[in-house]
């Protein structure tokens, strides 16, 4: 499965007249931005909050710019650790082998990683085919819970029986490179570090319409920009992703049983288990970006899909947020800068909109002008940059992501409030209630590893 | 349906991505032309990156206006402008090009005429320095955006120096269309530009019996004199706060808004005389711009509430002298 979609990005000297091009008109955009800085300025006494939210995102999108610019992933310097890599299963028939395959060859050494995949009472085939791999690969060790009980159950039940230093997560739609793990563990030769995060691709950006175009631009920026300027930060990542992340088992374990159980507004925490993970080890350990260490992540192909995704990632960014922001300022003051304005802007931004339509409506047509040109400007600069890292001709799709941004994920925000004790996925039917694990219930298949006891375990 | 083939897939999206890079900029041109701020912010660009250069005329062309040139003196030409750029429909074809500007800047320099401002004249007629030989006076309405953008690089380029008639409210609006206080004062401590009151906020008009009239002209219904009087005299002196408090000076010169000062366009024979004197207290000189096919000079002998500024059209430099040169036929020597 691997490998399945080529990239013919430009190469050679056209690639250079392209990279180019794209600075260049970046540049000229910058220097309208500069021009208009006056109109905006003039604007802070007229209408303040407008003008006042325009300067924030500006300053913001620049800021985090300037900021990535002096990331550097950690070079991979032959440091070797235990490795487990954790993989939750639920309904994943169609994949989980290709999955299972691409954790047990990697490029790390056999001796040091542990394979756990748990299947979390899938309805499906999704066991039959762990057993199958399995039997392919035999140093697998095969956990099926015996019913479903949500995917934070199935991740819990693998860390609680791994015995790596390094806890390797990999969502079963996605896949990680060769070499990511041993770029995924570089970063923790630094004892500070306590999880680190990839970068993700999406797996199917050509084969999955405009929508996974549009997110493959998004995730690039959102991971080689946002994720990069957190690193940069003292290693404030504030979301360590699902599809590709680890975390020093130390760093984990304390919080293992709060989290697995997390209850918000006396309902079961069901999604944003990655963000929920991450803000608990990121108050005591950094958590680092590695633009490396790569994995492919299948991102939904239909609107509707990706909108329930979407609130879904919205909710557990308003659970998440309340603990961050009460710790981050203490982490970094820069980091914490950022982090508070993320949280403040999609508060303000669908007020901002409603604001610039309702001046059209009274005949000001200027602001929502200034509103749908700025966004552009912004939404642009954030493509070009896309442009002059992968020439491959997407790019253009992350103004479509914008325009989306504009048009409806603003408004999730409050939607979100709205519904947040509807813990249901929406994408697909697990468990929504916590339950502890009944051991009775697990049928585990060892790792049949001659080289491995369970002498070898550090529990 | 077809099988998905993604090298054809990856081609595809590679034409379609440079395709999209020329497509991406239509949003920016709409606005750029579709839109005021949009234009202004273009037109700013514009002059910061290749600020318009004075037209070198040819040594006949110099030689032309040379020979055409008015030649007075203690007398002053006052022309009028509004707008520089490329006009958008609401100022009536007031708007010249830069290019045109720039020429008549060029022409005035080369046929030896000096550049005055309002505060010069009004000195030199109320018995302080004399104007220089051939004098004339640029001067701009309403204190637009455009017309300082424009016309400040080429006046910087000739030497020149203009004067700018401020509709004191309009300043403090944050509109695009007119320039804004911390313009105006950077733009005036360099000495280009001289800031004078074309009212604070009276460059309008109202309804009345007569039809819709400039309200400087004109007593509103149910107005009384008296509250007519105490309007105007409540407005200039909002212009002169204003522009003392913004720019750091009291004004001496004022220019009718439309250029109405009360000899038409009223609704009560008074108002002539009571706008007169309510212009008086407060300004050494004022402008009209009535009866352009007989304009003439204005010398210390006009009557300093009434002199009149030539309202400069979309000319050549040689037919600018001539309109001059009529005027000062029509002057009365000394």
């Amino acid at each position: 499965m691997t490998g399945e979609i080529p990239e013919s990005g430009v190469r050679g000297a056209g690639r250079v007249v392209i990279q180019a091009i794209a600075i260049v008109y970046a540049a000229v955009i910058l220097v309208f931005v500069w021009m208009s800085r006056e109109m905006t300025f003039t604007g802070l006494t007229d209408d303040p909050i407008f003008a006042g939210y325009s300067l924030a995102v500006l300053c913001y999108v620049m800021g985090r710019f300037v900021v990535s610019g002096f990331y550097r992933p950690t070079p991979d310097t032959g440091y070797r650790p235990t490795v487990t890599i954790i993989v939750p299963a639920f309904d994943e028939a169609e994949g989980i082998i290709g999955t299972i395959e691409s954790c047990v060859t990697i490029d790390y050494p056999s001796d040091l990683v542990e394979v756990i995949v748990v299947n979390d009472g899938s309805t499906d085939d999704t066991w039959a085919n762990i057993v199958e791999a399995k039997a392919r690969w035999p140093r697998v060790y095969a956990v099926d819970l015996g019913r479903n009980y949500g995917k934070r159950g199935a991740m819990a039940e693998g860390m609680r029986r791994a015995t790596g230093e390094i806890f390797v997560f990999v969502d079963s739609d996605s896949y990680l490179d060769a070499d990511a793990v041993a770029h995924l563990v570089a970063p923790f030769a630094d004892r500070r570090v306590g999880a680190v995060v990839g970068h993700a691709d999406v797996r199917n950006r050509l084969s999955g319409g405009w929508l996974g175009r549009m997110q493959q631009v998004r995730y690039y920026s959102a991971f080689r920009i946002i994720k990069a300027t957190e690193s940069v930060l003292s290693g404030t990542v504030i979301c360590a992703s699902g599809c590709c992340a680890a975390y020093r088992a130390e760093a984990v374990r304390p919080h293992l049983h709060e989290w697995e159980f997390q209850t918000f507004l006396g309902r079961p925490a069901t999604f944003g288990d990655d963000r929920a993970l991450t803000s608990r080890v990121l108050q005591d350990w950094r958590v680092m970006y590695q633009s490396t260490a790569i994995a492919e992540t299948v991102a939904p192909d239909r609107l509707r899909m990706f909108l329930r995704q979407q609130l879904r990632w919205k909710k557990s960014w308003l659970r998440e947020n309340i603990f961050v922001v009460l710790y981050i300022w203490r982490k970094n003051p820069v980091a914490a800068a950022f982090t508070y304005a993320s949280v403040a802007f999609p508060f303000f931004a669908p007020w901002v909109v409603l604001h610039a339509l309702a001046n059209a409506v009274n005949g000001n047509i200027s602001t929502l002008w200034f509103y749908a040109i700025g966004s552009y400007a912004m939404a642009l600069l954030y493509s070009l940059y896309y442009l002059v890292r992968r020439p491959n001709g997407l790019w253009h799709h992350g103004m479509t992501f914008v325009a989306l941004y504009m048009g409806v994920l603003v408004f999730q925000t409050y939607w979100g409030i709205v519904t947040m004790r509807d813990t249901r996925w929406g994408t697909r039917d697990s468990s929504v209630d916590h339950t502890a694990i009944d051991p009775d219930l697990i049928n585990a298949l060892l790792p049949a590893d001659a080289h491995r006891g369970t002498g070898a375990r550090v529990r | 349906m077809t099988a998905f083939n993604p090298v054809r897939a990856s081609w595809r999206q590679l034409v379609a991505g440079l395709a999209a890079l020329p497509l991406s900029l239509g949003p920016f041109v709409v606005y750029a032309n579709l839109t005021p701020e949009g234009r202004l912010l273009r037109d700013r660009v514009h002059v910061a990156v290749v600020p318009p250069d004075l037209p070198v005329l040819s040594d006949e062309e110099t030689a032309a206006a040379l020979a055409h040139a008015p030649r007075y003196t203690d007398a002053v030409m006052p022309l009028v402008y509004h707008g520089i750029g490329e006009g958008d429909g609401t100022d009536g074809g007031l708007a010249l090009s830069p290019e045109r500007f720039g020429e008549h800047v060029a022409t005035l320099e080369a046929a030896g005429m000096s550049f005055v401002t309002a505060a010069e004249v009004a000195a030199a007629f109320d018995g302080g320095p004399k104007l220089p030989p051939n004098a004339v006076m640029v001067s701009f309405d309403d204190g637009r955006a455009d017309a300082m953008l424009w016309a400040t690089p080429l006046l910087e380029a000739a030497g020149a120096r203009a004067t700018m008639f401020v509709i004191t409210d309009s300043a403090g609006s944050h509109s695009v269309y007119y320039e804004s206080w911390p313009r105006l004062r950077a733009l005036a401590k360099d000495g280009t530009w001289d800031l004078e009151s074309h009212t604070a906020a009276s460059h309008v008009t109202q309804p009345t019996a007569a039809g819709e009239l400039p309200v400087l002209t004109s007593r509103g219904p149910g107005e009384s004199p008296a509250e007519y009087r105490a309007r105007v005299s409540d407005d200039l002196d909002r212009a002169s706060d204003a522009l003392l408090d913004h720019a750091g000076r009291t004004p001496v010169a004022f220019a009718y808004p439309f250029g109405a000062h009360g000899a038409d366009r009223h609704n009560d024979p008074d108002i002539e005389a009571l706008l007169a004197r309510a212009v008086g207290a407060r300004y050494r000189i004022a402008f009209h711009q009535d009866d352009q096919e007989h304009m003439a000079l204005a010398t210390p002998d006009s009557p300093p509430l009434g002199l009149r500024r030539l309202t400069v059209g979309d000319w050549t430099g040689p037919e600018l002298l001539a309109r001059i040169v009529a005027a000062q036929q029509r002057t009365a020597g000394p």
